[in-house]
């Protein structure tokens, strides 16, 4: 069984373009990726899952069971970290992590306290008093009172200084290990690079990539710029790809044999050479920047 | 019950204020009731009463016999303003009661909970119905201490408390009707910024149907759209209740909480 399953979901919402046909698969035990740029329906794909939105048409599933019909059941074992957290200002963080609390049988207080002290979590503060950071460490831990077997997290690093962001993510790892499935959303391309097993790319509602993170990185290559007076450019187009001339000399992008790549480039006179891994970010760049794949 | 207790919390506040605001103005009211008895007092009111046109009279519930030296004219006449107290808050409460926390983003809390939505609802109307019993009980307990405090010696405490049983019951009915009609409201809006306004605007503007229903014969089916004119303290003190207008009145809120629950279980959250 799929940990999610979403088949051609769909949402139109006046003005707001929404998502349109949605298909993706999530593995369970996965840490699962969902970039895009702003306004590219990542916010509501998730609200769509959680049913805070009703679908237009199409359908999905969390472990087997139905968004909408079966929602309330679904939350029993699948929590949310929202974007922007805005919980009850006037209460306490306690009293916010009780009543979160309150809706399970089952907690494991001990768990809790710890994340409480991982995270630095105020209690006594009042949810009004707290940075948008400090607010979100509250959503991380009640996400987790319910010892959740999918955890949906919408840009859960936005807001948190690098320490608590590494915290996080090391809690996150934690829980995959323990075979949870893990479903964010970011915009922080070199933290879905660093943990995603997968990831989609959504644009303008629609999926335009599916990526497997673990095999990826062979498949972008190196990224080679040089300076040299005597470049052969066609010898060069025989090999690389995306060759530009740049600055008084060249870059390309090289997915050969790294020794092959040397052994050429041994016969040019450099004055300049630089020869990096290409990341994903560059990749996702693209989507970005309106480009497309 | 955890919602339910969650959610009286939050509205403890406005409890507390409405609650205080309300007594002080009963007190102040009554307390000027002895000074109306005063012969000087009874003969200024009511020459200056007797000079304003029948039609403004009957828009502020007088009536020929209206009689200030009497506790039940007197009070009849005043808890009309504390009735559109009741009315106000009734609707204040229910129109905020849903659509307060889907602008705030509170709700995404809820909504991540395993919770039906109809449970939310539920939880959240038991909570308002519970905070405006409250009310009502804590206002009427001062309203028959005060009343007691200034009434005349020869009227039976039992009597008194029961007039005033009747209007509280009156004033309730009121205030839970516009309660129903605002959470209606609340579930059917899709941005909260004007809802108080909406809901202060829905019992004015009932209000003033039944001004105009009172003003022309021709117009006095527009009391049948007035709830405020179904519950007059100063009728419910003469005649009692309409069960007419009870049966409307309780039927208004069996359909509009009906249909709040089936506008909000399909209810997309902005």
């Amino acid at each position: 069984m799929k940990a999610i399953k979403i088949k051609n979901l769909t949402k139109n919402y006046g003005k707001n373009r929404g998502i349109s046909n949605i298909n993706l698969e999530i593995n369970q035990g996965e840490i699962y990726g969902f970039i895009g740029p702003n306004g590219a329906g990542k916010s509501t794909t998730i609200k769509t899952l959680l049913n805070f939105l009703f679908p237009t048409s199409g359908s999905a599933e969390i472990l087997g069971k139905d968004i909408v019909g079966e929602s309330k059941e679904i939350k029993e074992y699948t929590s949310f970290v929202p974007s922007e957290v805005r919980y009850y200002s006037e209460f306490k963080v306690s009293d916010i992590l009780k009543y979160a609390a309150s809706f399970f049988n089952n907690y494991d207080r001990e768990y809790i306290r710890e994340l409480c002290d991982e995270l630095e979590v105020e209690l006594d503060k009042k949810m009004s008093e707290l940075s948008l950071g400090n607010k979100k460490k509250v959503a991380i831990v009640q996400a987790l009172i319910n010892n959740p077997k999918v955890v949906i997290l919408d840009e859960p690093t936005n807001g948190l200084d690098p320490l608590i962001q590494q915290k996080l993510f090391n809690i996150l790892l934690k829980e995959k290990a323990k075979g949870k499935t893990i479903f964010l959303s970011s915009h922080n391309l070199s933290e879905v690079e660093k943990f995603c097993d997968r990831v989609a790319v959504i644009k303008d509602g629609e999926i335009v990539d599916i990526l497997d993170l673990k095999n990826v990185n062979r498949n972008l290559g190196q990224r080679v710029r040089l300076k040299a007076d005597n470049i052969d450019i066609k010898e060069i187009e025989k090999l690389a790809e995306e060759v530009k001339v740049i600055d008084k000399g060249i870059e390309f992008i090289y997915k050969g044999n790294i020794n092959e790549l040397i052994a050429l480039l041994s016969k040019y006179n450099l004055e300049k050479l630089l020869i990096e891994e290409v990341k994903l970010e560059d990749a996702f760049m693209h989507y970005y920047q309106g480009e497309g794949k | 019950m955890n919602i339910f207790k969650f959610e009286f919390k939050r509205n403890l506040k406005s409890l507390i204020y409405w609650s205080l605001g309300t007594c002080a103005t009963i007190v102040v009211f009554m307390a000027l009731f002895p000074s109306m008895k005063d012969m000087g007092m009874q003969e200024l009111v009511g020459s200056k009463l007797e000079a304003l046109p029948p039609a403004l009279l009957e828009i502020f519930n007088f009536s020929s016999i209206t009689d200030f030296s009497k506790i039940n004219d007197y009070m009849g006449y005043t808890f009309q303003y504390i009735a559109m107290a009741f009315g106000i808050y009734g609707v204040t409460l229910g129109v905020n009661s849903i659509i307060q926390e889907e602008s705030e983003g509170t709700i995404e809390f809820l909504y991540s909970k395993p919770v039906s939505r109809s449970k939310i609802l539920w939880s959240k109307i038991l909570s308002i119905a519970v905070t405006f019993f409250a009310f009502s009980i804590l206002v009427g307990l001062v309203t028959v201490l005060i009343s007691l405090a200034v009434k005349p010696e020869d009227l039976e405490t039992m009597t008194l408390v029961m007039d005033i049983k009747g209007m509280f019951i009156g004033m309730a009915l009121l205030g839970y009707i516009f309660m129903a009609v605002g959470i209606v409201i609340s579930t059917a809006l899709k941005k909260g910024k004007a809802a108080t306004s909406i809901g202060v605007a829905s019992f004015f503007g009932t209000y003033i149907l039944g001004i105009m229903g009172k003003l022309k014969e021709e117009f006095d089916f527009m009391l049948y759209l007035s709830p405020f004119d179904w519950f007059i303290p100063s009728n419910i003190l003469k005649d009692g209740f309409e069960m007419k207008d009870v049966a409307i009145g309780l039927g208004i809120i069996i359909i509009s909480v009906l249909a709040a629950s089936i506008i909000y279980n399909k209810k997309d959250f902005n």
